[in-house]
């Protein structure tokens, strides 16, 4: 058990670079990691450490998010979307760049379950297996999504249509 | 674009997603690879699909290099002692003779009452066997029946292992410690969320003492203690007297002779 808390602990920068992506503002990214770890805890034992445990974290924060998201809609309370994270200051002159910015807004446009979808697996920490199971749809509605959320950035980006370079990441 | 090329196209959409992503077996991504060299759209939809990811990467991948705010790993740790000793078993049983034997000594010194040592030797016990990963106990739980023989034979009274369950505190089994005149025991236990307790156990009281049950803290582990004829009982833990008083009480139901 005590080991299971070790796991936990190793799982938190990930916890945190997930709640940040899904609200885009450290102080709510905070919150929701601190509840993701208390919920966590209090169901560990739930957890079968025969499987990876970050899915099953992230699950628990994903549905977390969902509840946020909920509340704050029916209280009328809007999420700021505005405060970026500082950005790493490393040229990123090598090729012509997507504006982060535009393309975090851009996904914020994007109906919530196909902005679920592209989070989740751009942040690249899960197959798409374990995506689908922390969302709660079949694989290959998944896909589907995740085909239709990037097609959608793909034209509102203005990306489609131009020749970008090809560049391998990782 | 033929048929057959319209139809195969068709059927990779989800693979030049999996090729974008670097999720597909190596035959696999070999595959579409040779078929995107030959259709330029294809190349071009893999690569946005990575610079949409790169701007993620870009955003947030900060924060796995920035330092986790203390409140976070305190949220997993709170339920732990703060001072982990980091040592094997056999060095743990050195310091817990050094620790036990120093508040056994200050029990010399300040002329200590039995029960006060008994709350040193309790807590004392705690902070050293409960936060051990792989060394806890020396006879674990399955062997129960074999560990309340020796620990009875050890101290010189018979104690069976009492239950815990209804609290869902599960046994993790015993050790012998040294006590003062004679041998000390130890039991642990721990619920389902990992934490745990000990019951430390004396036989070398005074004859004729008789204490109720009593919640102190030491630090951030709370003790309680109860005395009956020579054995008296300490049961410790980063609980809180609500948690762990009704703990004793079920342990003293159980010992009570």
């Amino acid at each position: 058990m005590i080991r299971d808390r070790g796991l936990l602990i190793a799982e938190i920068p990930h916890l945190r670079r997930y709640a940040l992506a899904l609200t885009r503002d450290p102080d709510l990214a905070d919150d929701l990691v601190q509840t993701c770890l208390e919920r966590g805890l209090s169901r560990l034992k739930l957890w079968q450490p025969s499987r990876r445990i970050r899915p099953w974290l992230f699950t628990i924060m994903h549905n977390l998010h969902v509840d946020m998201v909920r509340h704050s809609a029916r209280r009328g309370v809007s999420l700021p979307l505005d405060e970026m994270p500082e950005q790493p200051s490393q040229a990123a002159g090598q090729e012509a760049r997507l504006n982060v910015r535009a393309v975090l807004d851009e996904i914020d446009n994007l109906p919530r379950e196909q902005r679920d979808v592209l989070i989740l697996i751009g942040i690249d920490e899960l197959s798409y297996a374990e995506a689908a199971g922390v969302l709660s749809i079949p694989l290959g509605t998944l896909m589907s999504r995740l085909h239709r959320a990037r097609s959608r950035l793909r034209e509102r980006l203005g990306m489609a249509g131009s020749r970008p370079p090809i560049r391998r990441v990782k | 674009m033929t048929m057959n090329e319209k139809e195969k196209y068709v059927a990779i959409t989800d693979d030049l997603h999996g090729f974008a992503d670097g999720r597909l077996p190596p035959e696999r991504a070999e595959k579409v690879e040779a078929y995107i060299a030959g259709h330029p759209e294809a190349a071009a939809e893999v690569a946005d699909y990575r610079r949409i990811s790169e701007a993620l990467h870009e955003a947030y991948d900060g924060i796995l290099d920035r330092p986790v705010p203390a409140a976070q790993v305190a949220i997993v740790r709170e339920t732990r002692p703060r001072f982990v000793l980091p040592v094997a078993a056999a060095v743990a049983g050195l310091v817990a003779g050094i620790v036990i034997g120093l508040s056994l000594q200050r029990t010399v010194e300040q002329e200590m009452s039995p029960l006060a040592a008994l709350v040193e030797g309790s807590s004392a016990a705690y902070i050293v066997y409960a936060p051990e990963k792989r060394h806890p106990v020396e006879v674990a739980a399955a062997d129960a029946e074999h560990l309340s023989k020796w620990l009875s034979n050890r101290i010189g009274m018979s104690l069976p292992i009492p239950r815990l369950g209804d609290l869902r505190f599960e046994l993790v089994g015993g050790r012998l410690l040294v006590g003062e005149d004679a041998p000390a025991a130890l039991l642990m236990y721990e619920n389902d969320e990992g934490r745990r307790i000990v019951l430390y156990v004396r036989n070398d009281l005074p004859e004729g003492e008789l204490a109720p049950l009593r919640y102190q803290r030491r630090a951030d582990t709370g003790v309680v203690t109860w005395a009956q004829g020579s054995a008296g009982f300490g049961l410790a833990g980063s609980f809180s007297e609500k948690e762990l008083v009704p703990a004793a009480q079920l342990v003293q139901a159980q010992l009570s002779r």
